[in-house]
C-alpha cells in the first residue's frame, strides 16, 4: 500500500473501468455536520443548562437539588473522559464526594466547601490504597478524580451564590449563556468546511459562542432587576466561552465517543461555570 | 491477474482535526484488494503518523455513507475521515 501524490478533487484518477471514480462525497465543500457532532452531548448540555436556569429561578432548594443530580452525572461520566485507569472506582469516589460537596451548600457560604473537597481528596487517595501495588496510571487516575472534584465544587459555588436574589439572577443568566453558546456546537460543521485552518476554525467558533452567549445572557438578564445589561453581558461572555471551550477541548477524547463520556463532558461544561457565577454574584452583591 | 486488478486506488478526504493532522485536504492511497476501511486508514496513518489519535475517534464516510472499519472498500471509492468537532 502506498500513498500517491496529493490530489485534489479536480484531478481524480480514472478507474479500471475507464469511468470517473465515485466523487460525490469528495466534492463537498463542507463536512456533513450531523456525522461530526456528538448529538447526545449537545442534548445533555442543553438539558443541564436549562435545568440550571429554571432551578435558579425556582429557588435555593431547587438549585441545590439540580446541582446534586448534575454532580452525580459528572461522577458517572467524567472519569473515562479524564482517562482514569479505574473509571468505575473513580465514579464511586466522585459520587461520594459529590454528595458531601453539594450538601455543603446547605450553609449559605463557602465555609464547608473546602472541607468537603478535602474529604474528596482523601477518598481519592484511599481508593488508590486498595488497588494492587502496581497501581498502573496512578497519577492520571488521581488527576481524573481531582478534576471531577474541581468541576463539582465549581458548580456548588453557584448554589451558594444563589442564596441571594442577585446570585440567583446571575445563575439564571449564566444558564442562559451556556444554552446560547451551544450555537457554536451546532455551527461547527459549517465552520469546519468554510475555514481550512483548524485553529482559525476554533477562533471563529469561539467568536460565535461569545456572541451567542452574550446575546442570550442579556436577553434573559432583562427579566431580572438585580442584573444590569452590562453585568449580564460579562456573565454571558465568560460563562458561555468557558462552557464551550471545555466541550471543544474534550471532543477528541476517546471516551467522548461513548454516551457515558458525552454525558460527563457535557454536564461538566455546565457545572464548571459555577465559579464564574459565584465571583460575579459576589462582586454585584 | 494484472497489477491493475490486485490494487485499489482510494481517495481519502480529511476534515477538521484530521486535516490539521495530515496537512492535506485529500490524497489517493493505493492498497491491495480486497481491502477494508481499516486497512485504508492504517495506510493513511502510516503516511501521516499524527493522524493516529484522531483516527481512533473519527467517523468514516465511504462514498457518503457512515461505515465501520470492517466495511469493504472498492476500487475508486471515496473515504472521508471526519473527526468529531462538537458535542463533547
Amino acid at each position: 500500500m502506498a500513498p500517491v501524490p496529493d490530489d485534489d478533487a479536480a484531478t481524480a484518477p480514472v478507474g479500471a473501468t475507464g469511468l470517473p471514480r465515485a466523487r460525490a462525497a469528495s466534492d463537498r465543500s463542507a463536512p456533513p455536520a450531523a456525522a461530526g457532532i456528538r448529538w447526545v452531548g449537545v442534548g445533555v448540555t442543553l438539558v443541564a443548562a436549562v435545568a440550571l436556569l429554571l432551578a435558579a429561578t425556582w429557588g435555593y432548594a431547587a438549585l441545590l437539588a439540580v446541582t446534586l443530580v448534575l454532580a452525580l452525572a459528572v461522577a458517572w461520566g467524567w472519569p473515562p473522559v479524564a482517562e482514569s485507569h479505574t473509571p468505575d472506582a473513580t465514579s464511586i469516589v466522585l459520587a461520594l464526594s459529590a454528595v458531601a460537596i453539594v450538601l455543603s451548600a446547605l450553609r449559605d457560604d463557602l465555609e464547608w466547601l473546602a472541607a468537603a473537597v478535602a474529604f474528596g481528596i482523601l477518598v481519592s487517595f484511599c481508593a488508590q490504597l486498595i488497588r494492587p501495588p502496581q497501581r498502573e496510571g496512578l497519577v492520571l487516575t488521581l488527576l481524573a478524580s481531582f478534576g471531577g472534584l474541581v468541576v463539582i465544587a465549581s458548580g456548588t459555588s453557584a448554589v451558594v451564590a444563589a442564596s441571594s436574589s442577585t446570585g440567583a439572577a446571575v445563575a439564571a443568566v449564566g444558564g442562559a449563556a451556556v444554552v446560547a453558546a451551544v450555537a457554536a456546537d451546532l455551527l461547527s460543521g459549517v465552520v469546519a468546511g468554510a475555514v481550512r485552518d483548524e485553529r482559525a476554525a476554533g477562533g471563529v467558533l469561539a467568536a460565535v459562542a461569545l456572541g451567542a452567549a452574550v446575546a442570550g445572557a442579556v436577553l434573559v438578564g432583562t427579566r431580572f432587576d438585580e442584573v444590569g445589561a452590562g453585568a449580564a453581558a460579562v456573565v454571558g461572555a465568560v460563562a458561555g466561552l468557558v462552557s464551550w471551550a471545555l466541550r471543544r477541548v474534550l471532543v477528541l477524547q476517546p471516551a467522548v465517543a461513548t454516551v457515558r463520556g458525552q454525558v460527563g463532558a457535557s454536564v461538566a461544561s455546565v457545572l464548571v461555570v459555577g465559579a464564574v457565577l459565584h465571583t460575579v454574584a459576589t462582586v454585584l452583591a | 491477474m494484472t497489477v491493475e486488478e490486485t490494487r485499489a486506488v482510494v481517495t481519502v478526504r480529511y476534515w477538521a482535526a484530521a486535516r490539521a493532522a495530515t496537512g492535506v485536504d485529500s490524497q489517493t492511497l493505493e492498497v491491495a484488494v480486497p481491502t477494508t476501511v481499516g486497512v485504508v486508514v492504517e495506510a493513511a496513518v502510516a503516511a501521516h503518523p499524527a493522524l493516529e489519535r484522531v483516527s481512533r475517534v473519527a467517523t468514516f464516510l465511504l462514498d457518503g455513507r457512515s461505515v465501520g472499519r470492517d466495511a469493504v472498500v472498492a476500487d475508486g471509492a471515496s473515504l472521508e475521515v471526519l473527526p468529531p468537532f462538537a458535542g463533547g
